[in-house]
């Protein structure tokens, strides 16, 4: 009987294991707004870089209509050819998003104005709550005591997850 | 034999457990082998019987020339145009002329088949470019992917790697990519840097430290796989690997340039080959002769070719990104970054003519009591610049048989170039280059071009696996069937059934589960018969290489 619940248990698991779903990203304009809000007017020019040309990567298809927009600063542009409305509306976890996430968040932690923060708690604090406008202090508590340094926090709440998934 | 309910109940588990966990069982089978996957694509379909199509692979094969369009030798001096179906004996095949011709490096053409299976004669039941491209990777339209099955197999920090063509990339066979464990491919773009695609370069004095990311993954749970990755990538270093890629990359462009000029000594291409000349054309045509089908042989999507030399318009030729493809797929193969790759190889341009009209330009009037053809108005001959497609229903056969000749004598000397770096980095054996395109071609009548012919495929399966050329699949010696385009069109590469096939002709899932058998995968569709066994070592043919004499088939 013992076994028996063993293999049941264990069975039971694998198939939660194998049938939950995998979680989805937003799209590169969530993460361009999101990030430009966090990091202000420098952040632009780096998360255009990084996330214009990448539709496929980020998620988010363009717009083929582009050229009747009036607003030409769009992200909507089709960067890499008209295909790219084919591009997923959200993308799911891959090694190579978080690559190009990671040196856009290095690059968006090593702006000058944000080595400016120091130590200055209330400034991380306020930084803290652009991502996360909805948690709790204690959590904010737990990141400034628990980093070594200020590009580490910046850092670890850009290439968070919990602000990326739908 | 009694059960018992007990037992009975106690076997449930077991079965759900069985049918829940291939995937936990592959990926723990692939960390101990690796194999190498790389499909060179010819989307379009260019004529494969100037290259790796067998049409008559031993002399008594049966083998019927009823359209010169299938011809591996030609010449034309005025309107006269001569051409015939030629082949040479390369080990214990007779192939196409073009095997003969010297390589770049002084080896035989035919030497990058020497470990290789050639499967013809596969029949992909629908027409349709994207339709068969996609199947071209996946069994069941919709369903999982070999690529994707590859990628989710694979200990390599990124999936499948697929170099897109600029025309509908996403409908041909990358589009088809699906995994079962969600992954995404790279699709590298025609228009985009490849290196820049994929590596970044980082300043070092803010590269996050391997505390900080182990901090996030504390706080916000992010996958520690997947963390390890990027980890992996973090440690390269960016700027040796741009120059590597760069050195790769000249030196494939070394190889294409060196071709391109080698063009003139080829055999295939040393006879005459002349555009139209309207002054050898006045002789009496029927009223019944259209204008098409007298220029067609020197047609170029339209455009009629004046100049004295055909071949003249590959001194500009140039090959898009061809060099970039090879160079990527085998930087990331070195630095062991990836294990499957789809090139989409894109025909070649730029061709340049000195004198071409377009055949409006062209009527047929009475003079002296006959009909001739001439020029309506000469000012409009030009120099004309022409942008090659594999997929040639309006390319005719001179235009074709010069440019295609051309295009796989460089395709050919790129993949010697490519095996010989797999076998010098010891990964011969275990990677497999599948080059293939989506189906054959039909001939038209008038010289004019060539047709879909779905009803034949051709894969070519280059890997050390193989210890020598070897050949399968049966083709029909005239097609005489309800397609209007296959009609009595003599030998072209129409798949026939093979007896061992239970009297059916290979499906292209016979082929791919002979790629799974290959790349040691579990095979994509369980009813389908692989069309290889594993015989000391070495992979050899089940069935041989039949051409039917089968005029009903």
């Amino acid at each position: 009987m013992k076994m028996f619940r063993i293999i049941l248990f264990v069975t039971f698991n694998l198939i939660f294991i194998n049938t939950q779903a995998s979680k989805l990203y937003k799209s590169r304009f969530f993460y361009y707004n999101k990030l430009r809000f966090v990091y202000g007017k420098p952040s632009e020019a780096i998360l255009k870089d990084i996330l214009k040309t990448n539709a496929y990567i980020f998620g988010g298809p363009c717009n083929p209509y582009e050229h009747s927009l009036t607003d030409k600063e769009s992200l909507y542009e089709c960067n890499k050819g008209v295909h790219e409305f084919k591009a997923p509306l959200h993308t799911k976890e891959s090694t190579i998003k978080l690559y190009k996430l990671s040196s856009l968040c290095t690059k968006l932690s090593s702006l000058r104005e944000i080595t400016k923060y120091k130590d200055n708690k209330k400034l991380w604090e306020k930084l803290f709550y652009k991502y996360y406008p909805l948690d709790e202090a204690p959590q904010f508590e737990t990141i400034y005591n628990k980093t070594a340094s200020n590009f580490e926090i910046s850092y670890s709440l850009c290439m968070s997850e919990k602000w990326q998934t739908l | 034999m009694k059960i018992s309910r007990r037992k009975f109940n106690g076997l449930i588990p077991a079965g759900i457990f069985s049918l829940t966990n291939s995937q936990i069982i592959n990926a723990l089978e692939s960390k101990t082998n690796e194999n190498n996957y790389i499909q060179i694509n010819l989307f379009g379909s260019p004529s494969r019987w100037y290259f790796d199509s067998i049409l008559k692979p031993t002399s008594d094969s049966p083998f019927k020339h009823l359209n010169k369009m299938i011809s591996t030798s030609a010449s034309s001096i005025g309107h006269e145009i001569k051409a015939s179906y030629e082949t040479v004996k390369y080990k214990k095949l007779n192939v196409p002329p073009l095997w003969n011709e010297k390589l770049v490096n002084g080896k035989a053409l035919g030497s990058i088949f020497d470990n290789s299976l050639i499967i013809r004669g596969c029949d992909m039941i629908l027409d349709g470019h994207e339709n068969i491209s996609r199947k071209l990777v996946t069994p069941f339209q919709g369903g999982e992917s070999l690529t994707g099955r590859l990628s989710d197999r694979s200990t390599r920090v990124f999936p499948t790697i697929q170099y897109l063509q600029d025309t509908s990339p996403l409908s041909t066979t990358p589009g088809a990519f699906k995994s079962s464990l969600d992954k995404s491919p790279i699709n590298l773009f025609e228009n985009e840097d490849y290196f820049d695609a994929i590596f970044i370069t980082q300043s070092n004095s803010s590269k996050p430290s391997e505390e900080s990311i182990n901090k996030i993954n504390k706080f916000f749970g992010l996958q520690s796989s997947s963390l390890k990755k990027i980890r992996k990538l973090d440690k390269l270093n960016i700027s040796k690997l741009r120059n590597k890629f760069n050195h790769k990359v000249n030196a494939y462009e070394e190889v294409i340039k060196k071709t391109i000029k080698s063009y003139s000594s080829l055999s295939v291409l040393s006879k005459d080959i002349s555009g139209f000349d309207i002054t050898n054309h006045s002789h009496s045509y029927t009223s019944t002769d259209l204008i098409y089908d007298i220029t067609a042989p020197y047609n170029a999507n339209g455009l009629i070719v004046l100049d004295k030399d055909l071949k003249k318009g590959l001194n500009s030729i140039i090959f898009i990104k061809l060099a970039e493809q090879f160079a990527m797929t085998e930087l990331l193969l070195e630095e062991k970054l990836s294990s499957s790759f789809i090139l989409m190889v894109m025909p070649p341009g730029n061709i340049k003519f000195e004198k071409a009209t377009s055949h409006e330009n062209f009527e047929i009037v009475q003079k002296n009591g006959r009909e001739i053809i001439q020029l309506r108005d000469s000012s409009k001959i030009s120099p004309e610049t022409v942008d090659f497609t594999f997929d040639t229903h309006d390319y005719g056969f001179l235009f074709e048989y010069v440019i295609n000749n051309a295009f796989f004598y460089t395709l050919g000397n790129c993949i010697e170039k490519f095996k010989d770096f797999l076998i010098t980095h010891d990964i011969y054996d275990n990677s497999l280059i599948h080059l293939l395109s989506e189906f054959e071609r039909t001939p038209k009548h008038n010289l004019a071009g060539s047709d879909h012919g779905f009803q034949g495929h051709t894969s070519t399966l280059i890997s050390g696996k193989f210890q020598d050329l070897n050949i399968t699949g049966n083709i029909v010696t005239n097609s005489k069937s309800k397609h209007v385009l296959n009609n009595n069109n003599g030998t072209w590469g129409m798949g026939a059934p093979i007896k061992g096939l239970g009297n059916r002709t290979i499906s292209y899932r016979n082929i791919l589960n002979t790629v799974c058998d290959l790349l040691q995968v579990p095979r994509m569709s369980k009813s389908d018969a692989s069309l290889v066994y594993k015989k000391d070592n070495s992979w050899l043919p089940i069935f041989g290489a039949l051409n039917i004499d089968n005029e009903d088939v």
